[in-house]
C-alpha cells in the first residue's frame, strides 16, 4: 500500500521584480496514516510554501508550481485544476490546514459558528441544523467552555490561544485524513503552545489522522515528531526518525542548528555556536551545495561538485551532504572546540545596585464614551520590586500581557509611573521632571524587539547609530562623530562602510546589530533588552546572544533582559524574575530558579518549554496548566494564579500572597510553601 | 447593538444642535442688512427701524437665536422676507425634487461604483480593470456642471433621447419623471461613483491578501463563496465610510445640478435666496440640509455597525 501523501520532486517558484525565486527546489517527502511528521527550518527555507503548493494554495501569480507530483491516495493533486470540484473536496475535506497567525486567520465579520459550519456543510453534506450540532461538538472538543453560546461570537471576542483552538476545531470538524499545522503555535505563549500541541496530538492519535507540523522550534520537533524533514534554502537537507536526527545529525546544517540554540539542560557556561553568515539568496542559485558558504565541515569536493542529492546514510536516515559527518561525530556534537564564556564569578558584579525598583505600580486608565469617563484601571504593573547590581544581568520572564514590557518602559520613564520609586545609582528617577530625563536616558538605553519597525526606514544607518551622540552632545566635531560611529559599528560586527545604507538593505540579524550599536552609542551602563532576540531566526539568535554577552564583558554593562524564551533567559541571566499578571511571583539566581522552582507557575512554565532532545522529552514529566492568563482588568481575587494552579487551596481564593524570601536570594509569592 | 444605536442617535442630536448654532450665526456674519434689501432704494431711518423691529432684528443676537430655535423645533422656520411666505412650507415643497434626485443618485452610484470596483479587483490587471480604473480617474477629475452641459448637448440635443431640463414628480408621471431625472442623477453621482469604485477595488485587493481568505480557500470553498461571502463583507467596511463622506457632495452638488437642469429644488431656492439676502430662507435651507446630512450619516453609522461586528460589541 502506498503512502497517504507522497510528494515527489516538487518545485515552486515566485517571480519578483523580474527575478525568479526558487522557493521550493525539488522537495520529496511522504506521510503515512496516523503519523506525526515535522518540517523544521528557518524563515525562507520553503517549508510553508512546500505545504501550500501541494494544495495549490499559493497565490498565482507571482507563484508557479513548476514541476513535481503530489500524490494523495494515489491521485496527483497537481493534475487537478485549482478550482475544480475534486481538488476542493480534498483541500479542506481530506486535508485540513491550521495557519500561523490565529489573530488574522479567522474572518472578523463572520461568527465562528458560521465559519465552522460552512466547512461542515460543504464537505460532510450536513444540513444547517446538523452542522450546528457538529460545530458545537467540535468547539467543546477543543476545550472552549459554553460552546452553545460562544458559537455565535465573533473572532475578536476570543484570545489568540482560543482562536487557534477554533482554527483546529474548524480543520478537524470535517474529519480530515491529514492535518497540516503551519507554525500553528509560534505566535502563542509557551503554556498555551503546550496546551494546544498536547490537544492536537491526542486528537490525531485517537482518530489516526496524520499530522504535519511545520515549525522552526526544535524543542517542539523533539517533543512531538516521529519523523523529521530538515529544510534549508528550498530543499530537504536531512530526513529521518526523530531520535536519529537529534542524536546523530548527518547534515552540517542540522548539526549547526542543534549547537546554536540554548537549551534548558545546557551547561550554563557553554558559548552558543552560531552558524556563521546568512541564509542564501534564493534568486538564481548556483548549482552547488546551498549550505557551502556557512559550512564548517566542507571539503574540496564540495566546491567542485554540484549540489548534493539526498542519500541514504543508514537506518532510513537521509542527508544531502558529501561529507561523512559520522567520522567527525565529536566535532558535530560540539564536544571539541567548545568555547566557554566568562562565568558570572569572573565578571565583576559589584554589590551596589545600579537599579533599584521599589513597589512600582503602573496603571493605565480605561475610558469609555465621548466624555472619556474613566471606568476602570488596567494594573499592568502592580507592586513590583527588584534590584539589579552593577554588571549583573537580570532576566525578566513571563507570558504576553504579564507586564514585563511595561516594567522596562517605565524604568526608562517612557510610561508615567503611578506609584513607587526607581533608583538609578541612588537617585530616585520616578518623579524626575521630563526636562531632566535627558541625562538619565544617556545612561540607560533600550534594544527593541522588532528589528524591522524599530529603525527609521528613511534614515541612514550611520545617522541612526550616531543620533544619540548628537542628542547628548558627546562629540565635539564631525571627525570625532564619524570615528565614533565607525567604532560602534565595528563593535557590533558590522562593516563601517555600510553606514550610508538604509535599514531595508540589511537582514534581520544585521538590523538588530544596528539597534544594539544605537543603544551603545551614548555609552550607557544599563541596557534594557526588550525581547531583543525573539524576532530572529535560530542561527542568527545565537550570533546576537554571543554579541550581547561579549559586550557585557567588554563594557561592563548591566542588562535587564526581557524575554519569553526561558532557555535564552537561562543562558544569559545571572538572576531571573518570573512575572505573572503584573507581579513578580518568583525571583532567584538562575540556578535555583531553574533547578528548584518553587512557584507552581514557574514549574508549569519550565515544564512547558520543550527540550530539543526526543529522549529527554519522552522521560519528562509534564505539568500542563489549564486555562489562560486572565485579563489584568479582572484580576482574580486572592492569588492571581489560583484559578489555574494545580495546588490551589481554599486560602488561595482569599489571600493575596506577598513575595517572601524562602531562602537567601530566593523569593516566592505562594501560600503553599 | 441597541446601545450602539442609542449612542449614535444622541450624538446626531448634539451635532444638529451645534449645526443650528453655526447656521444661525453664519448668516449674521454676512454683510448687508436684510431690512435694507427688503425696503429697496433709499429708505428713511424710521422705515428701517420699523422693519427691523418687525423682523425682530433689533433684539440681542442670543435672544434672536433662542426664539428662532424654539420656533424651528416647532416646525416654524419663519417667514420669507422676500416672498412673505412660510419658509417651512416653501422648503418642504422644494425639498421633494432634491431628495428624489439625491436618493436615486446615491443608490445608483453605490450600486454601480461597488460593482465596478469588485469587477476591477477580480479581473486585476486585465483590460476591464484598466477600463474601470481609467474611467474612475476621469470621473473624479471632471467637474459635474461641465459633464451636465455635455450630457444635455449629446443625449438631449444631438441624440434627442432625453428631455433637456425640468422636473416632473413621479406621482404625476413615473416614466416622464424617470426620463427627466436620469441624467442629473448620473451626473451628480459621477464623482462619488468613481470614488467608490476606486475604494472598493483597492479594499477588495487588500482583503484578498488577508490570512482569513487563505483560510477560506483552504477550507475548499468555491471561489464565488470566498469572494462574496468572505472578502466582500470585509471590503465594504471602508466603502461605507466613504458613502458617508459622499453625502455632502451629493447635496452640495445639487445646487449646481439644479441650476444646470433648471430644477426647482432646494439648491436653487437657496441660491436665489442668497442673492436676495433672504436670510430667513437661507437659514431654513441650511438647517434643513444639515439635518438631512446628519440623519443620512446616522444611517451610515448604523449600517457600519451592522457590517462590522467589532464596532457593534464595543
Amino acid at each position: 500500500m502506498g503512502h497517504l501523501l507522497e510528494v515527489k520532486n516538487l518545485k515552486t517558484e515566485f517571480k519578483t521584480d523580474g527575478h525568479i525565486v526558487q522557493a521550493v527546489d525539488g522537495v520529496s517527502y511522504y506521510v503515512d496514516e496516523g503519523e506525526i511528521v515535522c518540517f523544521v527550518g528557518e524563515s525562507g527555507s520553503g517549508k510553508s510554501v512546500t505545504q501550500m503548493s501541494g494544495l495549490q494554495l499559493i497565490p498565482t501569480p507571482p507563484g508557479r508550481i513548476v514541476s513535481g507530483e503530489v500524490l494523495y491516495k494515489g491521485i496527483d493533486l497537481l493534475k487537478l485544476k485549482p478550482e475544480s470540484e475534486e481538488l476542493r473536496a480534498i483541500r479542506g475535506g481530506e486535508i485540513g490546514f491550521i495557519f500561523q497567525e490565529p489573530m488574522t486567520s479567522l474572518n472578523p465579520v463572520l461568527t465562528i459558528g458560521e465559519q465552522i459550519m460552512e466547512a461542515v456543510m460543504l464537505h460532510l453534506k450536513l444540513n444547517r441544523q446538523q452542522a450546528r450540532q457538529r460545530a458545537i461538538e467540535m468547539i467543546k472538543k477543543v476545550g472552549i467552555p459554553d460552546a452553545e453560546v460562544r458559537i455565535n461570537d465573533y473572532p475578536h471576542q476570543f484570545s489568540g490561544g482560543m482562536r487557534q483552538r477554533i482554527m483546529i476545531a474548524m480543520a478537524l470538524s470535517v474529519e480530515p485524513k491529514l492535518l497540516i499545522a503551519d507554525e500553528a503555535t509560534t505566535a502563542l505563549d509557551v503554556t498555551t503552545q503546550a496546551q494546544i500541541l498536547e490537544m492536537l496530538r491526542d486528537i490525531v492519535k485517537s482518530t489516526r489522522t496524520a499530522l504535519i507540523i511545520v515549525t522552526h522550534n526544535l524543542g517542539v520537533v523533539a517533543r512531538y515528531a516521529e519523523r523529521i524533514y530538515v529544510m534549508y534554502a528550498g530543499t530537504v537537507v536531512e530526513s529521518g526518525k526523530a531520535e536519529d536526527v537529534f542524536k546523530r545529525p548527518r547534515h552540517p546544517y542540522t548539526v549547526g542548528l542543534l549547537n546554536a540554540i540554548p537549551r534548558l539542560d545546557d551547561p550554563k557556561e557553554r558559548k552558543l555556536v552560531p552558524i556563521k553568515g546568512l541564509p542564501p539568496n534564493l534568486m538564481n542559485k548556483p548549482d552547488q551545495c546551498p549550505f557551502l558558504p556557512r559550512c564548517t565541515f566542507s571539503t574540496e569536493k564540495c566546491h567542485q561538485l554540484p549540489a548534493p542529492e539526498l542519500r541514504d546514510v543508514g537506518n532510513g536516515q537521509r542527508s544531502a551532504c558529501y561529507v561523512d559527518i559520522e567520522a567527525n561525530r565529536e566535532k558535530a556534537n560540539g564536544q571539541i572546540e567548545v568555547e566557554y564564556k566568562t562565568s558570572a564569578e569572573e565578571r565583576k558584579i559589584k554589590e551596589d545596585p545600579i537599579l533599584k525598583v521599589n513597589q512600582l505600580k503602573v496603571y493605565f486608565p480605561v475610558t469609555r464614551g465621548w466624555l472619556q469617563r474613566q471606568i476602570a484601571e488596567i494594573k499592568a504593573v502592580d507592586n513590583v520590586s527588584f534590584q539589579l547590581r552593577e554588571g549583573e544581568t537580570l532576566g525578566l520572564v513571563g507570558e504576553s500581557g504579564c507586564g514585563k514590557t511595561t516594567v522596562a518602559r517605565s524604568i526608562l520613564r517612557l510610561y508615567d509611573i503611578t506609584e513607587g520609586d526607581i533608583y538609578f545609582r541612588g537617585q530616585n528617577i520616578a518623579k524626575l521632571p521630563k526636562r531632566k530625563l535627558g541625562n538619565l536616558r544617556r545612561n540607560m538605553s533600550m534594544i527593541f524587539q522588532d528589528p524591522f519597525s524599530s529603525l527609521n526606514p528613511r534614515q541612514r544607518v550611520g545617522d541612526i547609530v550616531g543620533e544619540p551622540l548628537i542628542v547628548h552632545k558627546l562629540v565635539n566635531n564631525r571627525k570625532e562623530y564619524e570615528e565614533k560611529v565607525d567604532h560602534l559599528l565595528e563593535m557590533v560586527g558590522l562593516d563601517p562602510h555600510l553606514k550610508h545604507r538604509v535599514p531595508h538593505e540589511f537582514s534581520g540579524g544585521q538590523r538588530q546589530r544596528i539597534g544594539i550599536a544605537r543603544a551603545l552609542a551614548s555609552d550607557p551602563s544599563l541596557i534594557v533588552c526588550d525581547e531583543a532576540i525573539s524576532a530572529l531566526d535560530v542561527s542568527i539568535q545565537a550570533q546576537i546572544i554571543n554579541l550581547l554577552e561579549d559586550l557585557r564583558e567588554q563594557l561592563n554593562l548591566s542588562y535587564l533582559f526581557i524575554a519569553h524564551d526561558l532557555s535564552v533567559v537561562r543562558h544569559i541571566s545571572d538572576r531571573v524574575a518570573v512575572m505573572y499578571l503584573g507581579r513578580i511571583v518568583e525571583m532567584a539566581d538562575w540556578k535555583t530558579l531553574y533547578e528548584n522552582p518553587k512557584h507552581p507557575y514557574t514549574q508549569a512554565l519550565l515544564s512547558a518549554v520543550p527540550i530539543p532532545d526526543p529522549e529527554i522529552e519522552k522521560k519528562r514529566e509534564r505539568i500542563i496548566v489549564k486555562g489562560e492568563v486572565p485579563s489584568p482588568l479582572n484580576r482574580p481575587k486572592g492569588c492571581s494564579f489560583h484559578n489555574r494552579c494545580p495546588m490551589a487551596t481554599k486560602a488561595c481564593y482569599e489571600i493575596d500572597p506577598d513575595l517572601k524570601e524562602v531562602e537567601p536570594g530566593h523569593s516566592v509569592a505562594c501560600l503553599n510553601l | 447593538m441597541t446601545q450602539y444605536i442609542v449612542q449614535r442617535v444622541i450624538q446626531t442630536l448634539v451635532v444638529i444642535l451645534i449645526l443650528s448654532v453655526i447656521c444661525f450665526f453664519l448668516m449674521h456674519l454676512l454683510p448687508g442688512d436684510p431690512a435694507l434689501s427688503l425696503l429697496g432704494e433709499e429708505p428713511t431711518q424710521e422705515e428701517i427701524e420699523r422693519v427691523r423691529a418687525e423682523l425682530g432684528l433689533d433684539r440681542p443676537v442670543i435672544v434672536q437665536y433662542f426664539s428662532w430655535l424654539a420656533d424651528a423645533v416647532r416646525g416654524d422656520l419663519g417667514t420669507s422676507i422676500k416672498y412673505r411666505e412660510d419658509v417651512t412650507s416653501l422648503i418642504l415643497h422644494r425639498l421633494t425634487p432634491t431628495l428624489h434626485i439625491g436618493v436615486v443618485s446615491f443608490v445608483i452610484s453605490v450600486v454601480l461604483g461597488v460593482a465596478a470596483g469588485v469587477i476591477a479587483s477580480i479581473r486585476r490587471g486585465g483590460w476591464l480593470d484598466s477600463l474601470i480604473t481609467i474611467s474612475a480617474n476621469l470621473g473624479m477629475a471632471v467637474p459635474n456642471f461641465w459633464l451636465g452641459i455635455l450630457g444635455i448637448y449629446f443625449f438631449s440635443l444631438y441624440l434627442g433621447w432625453l428631455p433637456v431640463q425640468g422636473y416632473v414628480s413621479p406621482a404625476e408621471d413615473f416614466w416622464e419623471s424617470t426620463k427627466r431625472i436620469i441624467m442629473p442623477c448620473l451626473v451628480l453621482g459621477c464623482s462619488s461613483m468613481a470614488g467608490l469604485a476606486r475604494q472598493t477595488r483597492s479594499s477588495m485587493l487588500e482583503v484578498i491578501r488577508q490570512d482569513y481568505i487563505r483560510t477560506a480557500k483552504a477550507k475548499g470553498l468555491k471561489r464565488k463563496v470566498v469572494l462574496y461571502k468572505h472578502a466582500l463583507k470585509n471590503a465594504v467596511i471602508p466603502v461605507i465610510t466613504l458613502c458617508g463622506l459622499m453625502l455632502p457632495n451629493i447635496i452640495g452638488g445639487s445646487v449646481i445640478i439644479e441650476q444646470v437642469y433648471n430644477i426647482n429644488g432646494i439648491g436653487r431656492l437657496m441660491l436665489t435666496a442668497v442673492f436676495d439676502r433672504d436670510i430667513i430662507v437661507v437659514q431654513g435651507c441650511l438647517i434643513m440640509i444639515s439635518i438631512t446630512v446628519a440623519l443620512a450619516n446616522l444611517l451610515v453609522d448604523i449600517s457600519y455597525g451592522y457590517f462590522n461586528p467589532r464596532i457593534r460589541y464595543r
